[in-house]
C-alpha cells in the first residue's frame, strides 16, 4: 500500500465537537506517533481510520486503509480459547480454515511457541499482550492502529514489547496512539500532538527505529516532547 | 423412652466423629464424608424420637415407613415422574429457556424491545403463580400441557433477564476487536457474545431449573388427569396417606438436586475459564 492515508475534516460524537480541521497524514511503511491530552480526540481519528465510526459524525475526507488490524491497551483475548486458538481468531470468526503452521510461526516470533495450548489465564500480562501482538501479526494488514499497546505494562517489559513490536511491524503503516513521550522518541518516525487547535509536527529522531532509550537524540525529542505537552495551548 | 436417649447417644457419637474428621484435613474424601454422617444422624434422631414419642403419622411419619412407601409405590411415583418432570416440567423448561434466550438475543440487538419487552416480561413474572395456573388449565386443558405452559411463563424471565445481561457483558473494545477482523455480526455473535454470556445464563438455567419443578406441581392442583405429583401430593393428604405425599416429596429433592448436578456439571465445562469457575476448582 503506497498511497497517502489521508483524515482531513472533523468530528463530532453526539453533537459535541470532537476535532475540527484536523490534517492528519500517515507516511506509508513507516511509524507515526500521536500524542496529546485526554480527551481531544486519538482515539476517536482511531476508530475513523479503522472503519468503527457509528456514533460519530465525521465530515471530511478520509482515504480508507480497507482492512486494518488493531492493537489495544487491554489484550483482549478470549478466555476460553487456548493461545493457539486466540491468535487464529480472525481467521475462526471469517469462516476461513485455519492456518496453524503460520500462526505457530507467530507465536515462535513473540517467544511463545511453548505456550500455545495454555489459556490465556495462565499467562502474565506481558505475555497475554504478545499474544495479542502475535494475533495482530497474524492479520497480517498493511495499516496497523496501536492504541497504548503498552500503557498497562511494567517499565520492563513495556521496553521489551516497544522493541519486539517495532522489529515485527517494521514496513507496515502504524500510527500509535500513545501518551507516553519516550514511547513516542524511540518509536516514532513521525511525532504528532494533536491539540484542539490542530496538530503540531515535532522533529522526530532520524535514526532507525526501535532507538535506544540512552540514545541523545532519543533523550532530546522526549524533553522536547515534555515541553509541548506540557505548554498550555 | 430409651430409644431417645439411644438415638441422642449414637446422634452425639457420630457429632464427635465428624469434629474428629472435619479436623483431620489429611483424610481423602473427608469433604464427602462429612455430610453424609451428617445426614445419618439428622435420619436416626428423626426416626427414633417419632417412634420413641409415638408422634401421630398424619403429623410426621418415620423416615422408614417413607422408604418403604418409596419402594412399594414405585409404580405410582414413577407413573407422576413421567407425568409431571418429563412431560410437564421438562418441555416446558425446554420450551421457556429456548424462547428466553432467543428473545434475549433480539432485546440484545433492538433495543427498543428492551424498553419494550422487558417491563412486560417483569410484569408476567410478577403474577402469582396461584392467580396464573388456573387461567392457563382453562386455556390448555387439564393435561400436561396446560402444566408445560405454567412453567413456560414462571422459567422465561428470569432466564431473559440473565442472558441479556451476558449479551451485554463483552465490552466496546472487544466488540470493535472482533469488527475489524471483518466478521459478521453472526460470527460475532456464536463466536464471541454468547460464550461470554453462558455464566450468567447458566444462572437463569439454575433458577429456572427449580421454579419448573414448583410450576409443573403447583399447577396440577388446579386440575390433572388422575396422575401427576401435584395430583398425588393434593388427594393423598386428603386420605391422610402422608407417607406417600413424603414419597413423593422424596422424588421431587432428588429430581431437583440431580437437575442442579447436571446443569453445574455443564456449568463448569463450558464456562471453565471464568473466573467464579476457576475459584472453585483450586484446593
Amino acid at each position: 500500500m503506497n498511497q497517502l492515508l489521508r483524515m482531513t475534516g472533523s468530528a463530532a460524537i453526539d453533537g459535541t465537537p470532537i476535532f475540527s480541521q484536523l490534517d492528519l497524514v500517515l507516511t506509508p511503511h513507516s511509524w507515526t506517533c500521536l500524542l496529546g491530552a485526554s480527551g481531544v480526540g486519538k482515539s476517536t481519528v482511531l476508530r475513523l481510520f479503522a472503519g468503527l465510526a457509528e456514533g460519530i459524525t465525521f465530515n471530511g475526507s478520509l482515504s480508507k486503509p480497507g482492512c486494518v488490524a488493531m492493537m489495544a491497551q487491554q489484550d483482549l483475548l478470549m478466555p476460553w480459547l487456548s493461545v493457539m486458538d486466540n491468535v487464529l481468531l480472525g481467521a475462526s470468526l471469517r469462516g476461513e480454515r485455519a492456518d496453524k503452521p503460520r500462526a505457530r510461526d507467530r507465536l515462535e516470533q513473540v517467544g511463545l511457541a511453548d505456550h500455545a495450548d495454555k489459556l490465556p489465564a495462565a499467562l502474565s500480562g506481558g505475555q497475554r499482550q504478545r499474544v495479542a501482538l502475535a494475533r495482530t501479526l497474524m492479520e497480517d494488514r498493511a495499516v496497523v492502529l496501536l492504541d497504548e499497546p503498552f500503557s498497562a505494562l511494567d517499565a520492563l517489559t513495556r521496553a521489551q514489547m516497544q522493541e519486539l513490536t517495532a522489529e515485527l511491524l517494521a514496513g507496515r503503516t502504524v500510527l500509535l496512539v500513545t501518551h507516553d513521550p519516550n514511547e513516542a522518541a524511540r518509536l516514532g518516525q513521525t511525532i504528532l500532538i494533536m491539540t484542539p487547535t490542530g496538530l503540531v509536527d515535532i522533529a522526530a529522531p532520524t535514526s532507525p527505529i526501535p532507538r535506544d532509550i540512552h540514545a541523545a537524540d532519543v533523550l532530546r525529542a522526549q524533553a522536547d516532547l515534555f515541553d509541548h505537552l506540557r505548554r498550555p495551548t | 423412652m430409651i430409644m431417645i436417649l439411644i438415638a441422642i447417644l449414637i446422634w452425639a457419637a457420630l457429632f464427635y466423629l465428624n469434629i474428629r474428621l472435619s479436623r483431620s484435613a489429611s483424610l481423602p474424601y473427608a469433604g464427602a464424608i462429612v455430610p453424609i454422617i451428617f445426614g445419618i444422624a439428622l435420619l436416626v434422631l428423626w426416626e427414633a424420637i417419632v417412634r420413641g414419642l409415638s408422634v401421630p403419622r398424619v403429623l410426621l411419619p418415620p423416615p422408614s415407613s417413607i422408604v418403604a412407601t418409596f419402594f412399594t409405590a414405585l409404580p405410582i411415583l414413577f407413573t407422576d415422574f413421567v407425568q409431571t418432570v418429563v412431560k410437564g416440567a421438562l418441555s416446558g423448561y425446554i420450551l421457556g429457556c429456548s424462547a428466553a434466550i432467543g428473545a434475549a438475543i433480539l432485546v440484545d440487538q433492538y433495543s427498543f424491545l428492551r424498553r419494550g419487552l422487558l417491563p412486560i416480561g417483569n410484569f408476567v413474572a410478577a403474577l402469582p403463580i396461584i392467580g396464573l395456573a388456573p387461567i392457563l388449565v382453562m386455556w390448555f386443558g387439564f393435561d400436561w400441557e396446560s402444566k408445560a405452559a405454567v412453567v413456560v411463563v414462571m422459567v422465561f424471565f428470569p432466564v431473559l433477564v440473565n442472558a441479556v445481561e451476558g449479551l451485554q457483558d463483552t465490552d466496546q473494545m472487544q466488540r470493535d476487536l472482533i469488527r475489524t477482523y471483518g466478521s459478521s455480526y453472526w460470527q460475532a455473535l456464536i463466536k464471541l457474545r454468547l460464550p461470554a454470556a453462558l455464566p450468567f445464563i447458566f444462572n437463569g438455567l439454575k433458577i429456572a431449573s427449580t421454579l419448573a419443578l414448583i410450576g409443573a406441581i403447583v399447577a396440577e392442583f388446579f386440575g390433572s388427569p388422575v396422575k401427576g405429583m401435584g395430583f398425588r401430593i393434593s388427594t393423598a393428604v386428603g386420605q391422610l396417606n402422608l407417607e406417600l405425599v413424603w414419597a413423593e416429596i422424596l422424588v421431587v429433592a432428588m429430581v431437583g438436586t440431580g437437575t442442579y448436578g447436571v446443569l453445574s456439571y455443564f456449568e463448569q465445562r463450558l464456562t471453565f475459564w471464568h473466573p467464579s469457575q476457576r475459584e472453585r476448582t483450586k484446593p
